[in-house]
């Protein structure tokens, strides 16, 4: 693999939030690197830490919290290290975002039109208001939304929860970012405009060679559109690796469970949906138990050491491309198809 | 013109009524307890010109159909297709513009005060949201035991409101401890097993599941589905499912009603639904969405184009041919009928008229 594949690069990345009821593990040792043009997956239960990865990925993380350790390289530069000056022009440069709740991250009493505009202008210097509004109207059109002329004119809640969220890719879009990071695109969304979205994103990553980090808490949105999947536990990275080997071999305790508690859409009816027993614990207490797994309370195959001991990202049957943070991991290794 | 369309939905109706189920057989398990006729209800907007007549949401646009004793009835369809709207409809929460709504053959409308509120005993919900629907300032077992309160007021001590309180509490699978906590401490899926908990302590027999679990992660959606499944079969309870998760729906539903713009598109049972969808908006919503199997093989997805249209003023003909592939020009012309395809199985398009 050559080095200048990897467009990102992040090392060790721990981030804390000290709250006034006591400390939080939000994100503890995450590594990991993104080829280009990949789509990476990051799935996980809610406060698993997928979207504080998200800003802190951008250095956006806010007090309480803060980012502890680490480095996160952005074709080899370490963005927690450059000045805030240019980290802004990064930020919705050559790194855009999409947000959970288009609804709320738009302006309600300006047009979308002047909204998008605004970025336009703000990215490419000296580009002038008509310009600026061709390129927006282009932006609308690649999106797909129907009769962008009109539609610039109009205001957020004019627009319905589909189309609203197209107008926030197209802002993404604005400054033709390399790298894009998409935070729940479709939460708000009903299946059939889901669907929409996703083939939309997908076909970004195939036109503009953007790279994308999808997250979300859905695995099979993942097992479409993503490249790569990473599971994250209570703000650990538990398995990580190659999609079709995540997805037909799951070897860690967690990644299985999700994958079993879906209800399924063909095959056998089941009487009951099997679970993971117990609910995430209250990440308040994650910092307390330092020892042992993470997971170990709610794992069925927990042993002794679980408890004790901490558990090193082991690789799965020498793929080299799917790891595991478990001590059964070779053993829970095609356990199931 | 809008008379013979009345007329034929009142038609329909009466195919769908609890009448020719009953006949066919199916004895005390197919009781009809609840039953929704010709239902309409429109919201009328502002008035914009004094000279117009103001325009009019039509939100639930001539929908019939019968729950059954003791089953689970599903209800999908995209936001704004009018399944909360008639949920409201279903517990008197809104009155509808035309139709009715009969619990036991007998209208809901006409009945007393006293009668209504008895019914509501009998009829529950479940909301969506588990952090808006508690108050963050009362204790779980104020909560939990606050509809007693309002209807066994007289009949119930404070030691035998408390008790029944602890006793749903660990029915749900909460510990005693709950009853002194705030909502706050709980987790999502903990939070919905106390709006559970509030929702059976009248015993109630039917219970309506408004998106009830569309807000959890799926392994703890695992497992209040599997909480609903047990409370269902200890206390024979009916259960009215609206979701838009198809998976969740084909988990827990016996029959299934596909609603689109405000009228129930397609209805029959779980299996023929997902073996045999005929309207092609049914086949569009099972078609999008994903699984993980499909992702892997990486089959195409059918994506359906457009959005569901503004559901003022609706013009006449099928309301999904500006989506629908199969479009003809009869779909333009005149509203499809709803007719029966096999037995138990509905479906209101022109494919199959």
């Amino acid at each position: 693999m050559k080095h200048n594949d990897i467009i990102l690069s992040v090392r060790d990345l721990k981030v804390r939030f000290f709250t006034r009821r006591g400390i939080v593990d939000a994100l503890n040792d995450i590594t990991f690197d993104l080829k280009r043009k990949q789509i990476l997956g990051i799935v996980g239960e809610s406060g698993s830490g997928k979207s504080v990865m998200a800003l802190a990925l951008l250095n956006l993380v806010e007090k309480p919290g803060k980012i502890l350790k680490g480095a996160v390289l952005f074709e080899g530069r370490d963005l927690l290290k450059i000045s805030e000056q240019e980290m802004r022009t990064l930020r919705g440069g050559e790194i855009s975002m999409i947000f959970p709740d288009p609804m709320s991250a738009f302006d309600p009493t300006l047009t979308v039109g002047y909204q998008v505009m605004e970025t336009i202008q703000r990215h490419h210097n000296s580009i002038t208001k008509k310009d600026a509004q061709e390129m927006a109207i282009e932006l609308f059109r690649k999106v797909k939304i129907p009769s962008p002329e009109k539609r610039l004119d109009e205001f957020p809640a004019m627009f319905s929860g589909g189309m609203i969220q197209r107008v926030m890719i197209a802002d993404a879009l604005s400054s033709n970012p390399k790298f894009i990071i998409a935070d729940n695109p479709t939460q708000a969304l009903d299946v059939t405009i889901q669907a929409q979205i996703l083939e939309l994103i997908n076909e970004l990553r195939n036109t503009f060679g953007t790279t994308i980090i999808l997250i979300t808490n859905s695995l099979p949105i993942l097992a479409k559109y993503a490249d790569e999947i990473m599971v994250l536990y209570a703000g650990r990275i538990v398995e990580h690796g190659e999609k079709n080997s995540i997805l037909r071999n799951p070897c860690h305790p967690y990644t299985q469970g999700l994958i079993e508690s879906i209800p399924r859409v063909s095959g056998e009816r089941l009487k009951r949906l099997k679970t993971i027993k117990g609910f995430s614990s209250d990440r308040l207490q994650t910092e307390i138990k330092s020892e042992g797994c993470i997971f170990s309370e709610r794992c069925k195959y927990a042993q002794d050491i679980c408890f004790r001991q901490s558990p090193d990202a082991a690789l799965v049957n020498s793929s080299g491309v799917h790891f595991s943070k478990c001590f059964l991991t070779n053993d829970l290794s095609h356990g199931k198809a | 013109m809008v008379f013979a369309q009345i007329e034929l939905t009142v038609a329909a109706a009466s195919i769908l009524g609890c009448v020719p189920a009953n006949s066919t057989g199916a004895s005390m398990k197919h009781n009809c307890i609840l039953e929704a006729k010709n239902v309409y209800k429109d919201y009328p907007l502002k008035r914009k010109n004094l000279f117009k007549k103001p325009e009019v949401v039509n939100a639930v646009r001539g929908v019939s159909f019968s729950l059954f004793n003791e089953e689970t009835f599903g209800l999908v369809g995209e936001s704004g297709c009018g399944k909360s709207t008639l949920s409201r409809l279903l517990i008197m929460l809104e009155e509808p513009t035309r139709g009715e709504v009969l619990y036991k053959g007998k209208s809901i409308h006409e009945a007393s005060r006293q009668e209504k509120n008895q019914l509501r005993k009998k009829v529950q919900l479940v909301l969506q949201d588990p952090y808006l629907s508690l108050p963050a300032w009362m204790k779980v077992g104020n909560i939990v035991g606050d509809p007693l309160n309002i209807h066994e007021r007289k009949t119930l001590t404070k030691s035998e409101k408390r008790d029944k309180i602890l006793n749903i509490l660990s029915e749900v699978g909460l510990e005693e401890s709950a009853f002194e906590r705030y909502p706050l401490t709980f987790s999502a899926g903990q939070r919905q097993m106390i709006n559970i908990a509030r929702a059976i302590i009248l015993n109630p027999e039917i219970v309506i599941l408004d998106e009830a679990v569309s807000a959890l992660d799926v392994s703890v959606q695992a497992s209040i589905l599997n909480l609903f499944a047990d409370l269902r079969e200890r206390r024979k309870l009916t259960y009215l499912l609206i979701a838009h998760d198809i998976g969740v729906v084909r988990h827990m539903c016996d029959r299934i009603a596909v609603m689109y713009l405000g009228r129930i598109v397609e209805l029959g049972k779980n299996k023929e639904i997902f073996s045999n969808a005929l309207h092609p908006y049914t086949h569009a919503l099972l078609n999008a969405v994903p699984t993980i199997k499909a992702g892997l093989n990486d089959e195409s997805v059918e994506v359906l184009t457009g959005e569901v249209p503004s559901p003022i003023n609706i013009p006449r003909g099928c309301s999904f041919r500006s989506r629908c592939s199969k479009a003809m020009e009869i779909c333009k012309a005149s509203d499809p009928k709803w007719g029966e395809f096999e037995k138990g199985h509905f479906v209101e398009c022109h494919l199959y008229t």
